[in-house]
């Protein structure tokens, strides 16, 4: 189909999501098929000779685990790694792109990655892609059945024109009609629309550094952080005993503790703890260091002997049944 | 040619397919785009819509001016000059070209983003009708 200034561009294609918003709003029993997220504790520290980064391996589908042994320590450069917590797929393609940028930039210029060239290119991606929040605070209404009565939500923002998500719901304003009943709405509900969380750590030329990067674009250089779901458990681990300058024994315990700590109190984590530890001679990943929690085995025999239930009547009906075809096929045995 | 400065090609609002229909209701293919709404191209179907059709003339908008301030107005005009003639895409209009040298100009050959990933033009399965674009791009139509 032609058009005027049709001019085929590579990217981000928004062709479906008019027909996206109007199937949501006119079919009422809709699922939307969400994204998968990681459901996460990831957390990193520097120690005495580098950095060290753990995550737990779960990936969960709203309730369902989706995958019980997923890797989310990602490789960028040999000496720099990325624990992923968000949605999956947007931390899998984020940090694959920049491992691949930063291929690309070593390559044009001559030298060996650094942990700032990372964080910067994700910031920047991120924030290109977070969406403008030019807000205003508006009230949250819902009009019961017959226009009369309006019951005040609360407040929330308008974001550029767009109803403003609320707790991961669509919520409408003014005088529009609610489709869910929303209890507390918090502007830091609006996701960046890649909704990746990333600690990005390594070794380079200026020392051991470890960043945190937000889905919006934000970031922060820490001695010790924690994203993702089950970051409260694991960052008060880390508040809790992290010392500077730790040697590789104690801060591989405590990443363990940290992590396991999200495992055992965050339904979103699970399974195994990963750890990769970085130093200026090359990093090592570990999968598996520890399983906290395993599944437990049966504790009785669940079946019953035949004859504990009384049989009262049995009836037996022949089927007629006919030979139609035979065939007879000769195997090969050899 | 367009001979317009960078400031008014940025676009506002989706642009509405403009072909000289023969009918009021010709030239509007239902099957492909669904029914004819003027809301539907007027507003945004989604909020990165907008910027993301801006950005890469937004991102040269910046440098342009940038370099300008730090090197005098000859440096802007020269690279700009240097864009249009490369954006003189030599090949017929159904035809990809790679824009192998608008991307080095631009430095964007060093980098991989999502416009490389997804959506390639290159691997696009639909092409717009060979015959048309000609006679579009001729004047004849």
């Amino acid at each position: 189909m032609l058009q005027a200034d049709w001019n085929p561009q590579g990217g981000f294609s928004f062709k479906n999501c008019q027909r996206n918003a109007f199937l949501e709003s006119s079919l009422k029993g809709l699922r939307v098929p969400h994204a998968r997220k990681t459901g996460t504790t990831i957390a990193g520290l520097v120690f005495q000779d580098g950095v060290i980064l753990g995550a737990d391996t779960r990936a969960t589908n709203d309730s369902v685990v989706a995958d019980k042994n997923c890797e989310k320590i990602h490789f960028i450069a040999p000496n720099i790694y990325c624990c992923g917590a968000g949605v999956a797929a947007d931390a899998e393609m984020t940090t694959q792109m920049m491992a691949s940028n930063m291929e690309l930039h070593a390559l044009s210029t001559g030298r060996k990655p650094r942990v700032v060239t990372v964080t910067r290119m994700l910031r920047q991606m991120l924030f290109r892609y977070c969406g403008t929040c030019v807000g205003e605070l508006k009230q949250f209404w819902k009009i019961w059945e017959g226009g009369r009565e309006r019951e005040c939500l609360g407040w929330g923002w308008k974001i550029n024109g767009w109803e403003a998500r609320a707790r991961g719901k669509w919520a409408g304003w003014g005088n529009r009609e609610v489709g869910r009943r929303n209890d507390e709405i918090s502007p830091h509900s609006y996701q960046g629309h890649i909704g990746a969380s990333l600690i990005v750590g390594g070794v380079d030329i200026t020392g051991p550094l470890l960043y945190s990067v937000h889905p919006h674009g934000s970031y922060s250089r820490l001695l010790f952080t924690a994203l993702g779901s089950g970051q409260e458990a694991a960052i008060s681990v880390l508040e809790d005993r992290f010392k500077p300058n730790m040697t590789l024994e104690e801060g591989q315990q405590l990443i363990v503790e940290a992590v396991t700590a999200g495992i055992l109190d965050d339904l979103g984590s699970g399974s195994n703890v990963d750890m990769c530890v970085i130093t200026q001679a090359g990093a090592k990943i570990q999968r598996a260091v520890s399983t906290p929690a395993v599944i437990s085995k049966r504790q009785g025999k669940y079946r019953y002997p035949k004859g504990t239930t009384a049989v009262m009547k049995e009836t037996v009906t022949p089927l007629a049944l006919e030979m139609i075809e035979e065939t007879v096929q000769t195997m090969e045995v050899e | 040619m367009n001979t317009r400065g960078l400031g008014s090609q940025l676009k506002d609002s989706i642009s509405v397919s403009e072909l000289s229909a023969s009918s009021p209701f010709g030239n509007h293919d239902i099957l492909r785009r669904g029914f004819s709404c003027v809301k539907n191209e007027l507003l945004p179907s989604h909020p990165l819509e907008l910027s993301e059709k801006n950005f890469q003339l937004n991102q040269d908008k910046m440098n342009f001016s940038t370099l300008r301030n730090i090197q005098g107005l000859y440096a802007p005009l020269k690279l700009q000059m240097e864009f249009k003639a490369v954006k003189q895409v030599q090949r017929l209009p159904f035809l990809q070209s790679s824009n192998l040298s608008l991307d080095i100009l631009r430095g964007s050959d060093e980098s991989i983003g999502f416009e490389d990933i997804l959506n390639d033009p290159s691997q696009s399965e639909i092409m717009g009708e060979p015959h048309m674009m000609m006679e579009y791009k001729l004047g004849l139509l």
